[in-house]
């Protein structure tokens, strides 16, 4: 027996915002096309260097940097689509980039996990994803699944066993972060073709997406980019992810941030376009602040990770931006700070995908009340994103001239009826027996007990898990 | 001008983090005469000290930090082959440092650099993913006291452990200090790999490091 999984809810919003205006826009092209076209970028990559040459770059083979003319920039960015599907296990879990709405999804890869049952502080193992993934695939705010921590209780090929987990316990799309090198990748096309079915139905829908890191200032990993070369050949999403930090990997202001990271995003998206034009890519720009002091990293204002998404749109492809997830080292005060002002902004520019909902400190460790209590936010947030119904029935004048003046509304058949179609939080302004609320944090403990307890998705066939099994064991086998 | 005033401009040099102006004010100084130990320890660590007060007091940030470890590096190169052979300029200890294989993650790993090298160690920094056989050869070739590895990942955590094993194997291990950190380590993993040492930031680094050579606490972070 399994349970439904609810219908996810992106955030559609009924207005919109622009914090960059185009002249802004333009300085950030010039300042890209100047930085790959003058200094290039670092390219440790015999496979991207020659893609790279093939294709007009001016190639450095021996110091392995690339400079870009603008030309070869938007002629090779004109290829690459605005718009396309990630897949779910079913076509209910969708998502359509094209879309006016933004998804969103967990944070990934953290290191260490308090115990959802003995709450007890450790390093992350598989069990922790299959887990998380299981409370995302029962919340509606989640629409998208990132393994949430590593499976570091399989140290022959982790990120793999993150995706097992992944596919098993949810029927969202899932996307990772820690798919960097060609053979992993190789593994995980495998599976993602297990999940899909055939060849053709994971290109239509790919249940896998990639994310790639550029290295902050102006470089790419080796393996990193040779993994997105044969994910993107198979039609896999790759997503290449700037996060250069204001004051140590990038100047010391929030445009010179940009201006780096937007560089090194592009000239991952061109190589891609060069070997295989048309392959669905994303822009992804989640900068950081350094801590003057201690070199600590920590998060930015809101609306540079808004920015990020009118980046991506003024090269023409969709975006993953930075919403959720911060320093706080518990749930409370702190945790709850930032994520739905970033994730507000980014759905009201916007961008089409978002991520960091149920980590904490610095997207390191999972906390069993964490993905609730964000799902909370994101909920608020979709609220107040979307449209106000102003329908006559939702202007009540009939019941507003029946009662009349003074009077009440508690009797009347309009209050009942809608009093049930509104949406009320199972965490916020839960009433206790004394009349007090009750503490959300323990009502999202509870929330996740309940899930874990009772939400079990729909599972893969026995075929699927077997082959997945069989997967993994090659890839041990290869990889250790 | 005075030897005073010869030591005050090193010093300032250093606060003000001025490379060029460093290398020119060391080379005046050579040329004039003065005893090049003297320069370097009433000078530039005098000025090095200074700026590490800054910096703990709050008043100076990381780049000063750099800037003033940099100067002070420039006039070091003038003063150091200045030096009488009786004469040996006092370090803390030699650190060899470095991210390890499979890992670019390097901001952690040269910020404890810095402000070890701030503190009175001389720091080789091997740079980021080197594999166990770079860190040894490094240690070889510095005569190093104490070797520092940062992974951040946790698929390179290993390469920690490896860098013991080769240490054992070239017959070092007993005569340099191990220490690691980095985000997913933590002192149960170094002492399952047998590190000396664990960290979870740079101003633990250096304290670790002190503690590691016998050498008294640091001043200025001691609170
Ligand atoms: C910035 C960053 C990057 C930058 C690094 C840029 C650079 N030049 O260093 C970039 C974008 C390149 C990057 C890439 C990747 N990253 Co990264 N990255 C981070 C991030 C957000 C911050 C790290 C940082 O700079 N912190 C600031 C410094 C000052 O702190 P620190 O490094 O911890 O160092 C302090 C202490 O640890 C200690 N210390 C450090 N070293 C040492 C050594 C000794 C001897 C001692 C005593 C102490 C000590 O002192 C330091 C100073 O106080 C972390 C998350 C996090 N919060 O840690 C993820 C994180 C480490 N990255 C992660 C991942 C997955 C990746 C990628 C695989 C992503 C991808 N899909 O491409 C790649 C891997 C690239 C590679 N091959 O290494 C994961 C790791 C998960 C895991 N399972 O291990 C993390 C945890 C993020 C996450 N939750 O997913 N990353």
């Amino acid at each position: 027996m399994f349970s439904e999984t609810p219908p996810i809810a992106p955030i559609a919003p009924a207005y919109r915002l622009r914090i960059l205006t185009d002249e802004q826009l333009d300085r950030f092209k010039a300042a890209t096309f100047e930085i790959l076209e003058r200094t290039g970028v670092l390219v440790p990559s015999e496979r991207a260097l020659k893609i790279y040459a093939e294709h007009g770059a001016d190639v450095d083979f021996e110091n392995q940097i690339v400079r870009l003319s603008s030309d070869v920039i938007l002629g090779a960015l004109a290829k690459a689509p605005r718009h396309y599907t990630m897949g779910g296990r079913t076509r209910a879990f969708d998502l359509d980039l094209s879309k006016p709405v933004t998804y969103e999804a967990t944070d990934g890869t953290g290191t260490k996990t308090i115990d959802y049952v003995t709450r007890e502080l450790r390093a992350s193992i598989k069990d922790d994803v299959a887990k998380s993934a299981r409370v995302a695939d029962y919340l509606s705010a989640i629409s998208f699944y990132w393994p949430m921590v590593s499976a570091q209780d399989h140290p022959q090929a982790p990120s793999l066993h993150e995706l097992d987990a992944a596919f098993n316990n949810t029927l969202k799309h899932v996307q990772t972060p820690t798919v960097v090198e060609e053979a992993t990748a190789r593994y995980a096309i495998e599976m993602a073709r297990v999940i899909s079915g055939t060849e053709e139905a994971m290109r239509a829908h790919p249940p896998l997406s990639l994310l790639i890191c550029t290295i902050a200032p102006l470089a790419q990993d080796e393996g990193a980019m040779d993994a997105a070369l044969t994910a993107a050949e198979a039609g896999i999403p790759v997503g290449f992810m700037a996060m250069p930090n204001t004051g140590s990997t990038a100047p010391a202001t929030i445009a010179g941030t940009v201006a780096v990271g937007d560089a090194e995003i592009v000239s991952a998206l061109v190589l891609i376009q060069m070997a295989f034009p048309g392959a669905p890519v994303y822009h992804s720009f989640m900068p950081g602040m350094t801590h003057p002091r201690t070199g600590a990293y920590y998060g930015h204002e809101a609306r540079v990770y808004a920015m990020g998404v009118e980046l991506a749109h003024m090269w023409g492809v969709p975006t993953l931006a930075g919403t959720f997830g911060g320093p706080a080292q518990s749930v409370g005060w702190e945790s709850g700070l930032g994520g739905d002002l970033a994730s507000f902004l980014s759905a009201l520019c916007g961008g089409e995908m978002g991520s960091g909902m149920g980590l904490l400190d610095g997207s390191t460790l999972l906390h069993p009340e964490a993905l609730v209590l964000d799902a909370e936010l994101y909920h608020s947030v979709r609220v107040n994103a979307a449209e106000l119904d102003t329908s006559a029935d939702q202007l009540a004048l009939d019941v507003i001239h029946t009662v009349g003046p003074r009077g009440h509304y508690l009797r009347e058949r309009h209050t009942r009826d809608y009093f049930h179609k509104m949406e009320f939080s199972e965490v916020l302004h839960v009433p206790d027996v004394d009349g007090s609320y009750r503490e959300p944090v323990e009502m999202a403990r509870r929330q996740t007990d309940w899930i874990l307890d009772n939400h079990h998705p729909e599972p893969l066939s026995d075929s699927q898990k077997a082959e997945l099994t069989r997967i993994l064991e090659a890839a041990e086998n290869e990889l250790s | 001008m005075s030897d005073a005033d010869y030591f005050e401009r090193l010093a300032r040099t250093v606060l003000d983090g001025d490379e060029e102006e460093a290398e020119s004010v060391a080379k005046a100084a050579v040329a004039d005469g003065l005893d090049a130990l003297e320069c370097i320890n009433r000078g530039l660590t005098e000025g090095m000290n200074r700026v590490g007060e800054l910096f703990a007091s709050g008043d100076y940030f990381l780049p000063e930090l750099i800037m003033g470890a940099d100067a002070m590096k420039a006039a070091l190169a003038v003063l150091e082959p200045a030096l009488l052979d009786t004469q040996q300029r006092e370090v803390l200890g030699r650190v060899v440092l470095g991210t390890v294989e499979g890992d670019v993650h390097d901001i952690g790993k040269t910020l404890v650099g810095t402000l070890l090298t701030a503190d009175g160690f001389e720091v080789t920094d091997i740079g980021f993913d080197q594999p166990a056989s770079e860190f040894v050869a490094a240690v070889k070739e510095t005569n190093a006291d104490l070797v520092g590895a940062s992974a951040l990942l946790t698929t390179t955590m290993r390469v920690q452990a490896q860098i013991i094993e080769e240490l054992k194997a070239a017959g070092l291990r007993d005569s340099v200090k191990v220490m690691v950190g980095g985000a997913p380590t933590a002192q149960a993993w170094a002492d399952s790999i047998g590190a000396d040492g664990h960290a979870v930031d740079a101003i633990g680094a250096v304290a670790l490091a002190r503690l590691l050579v016998d050498a008294p606490p640091s001043p200025e972070y001691d609170d």
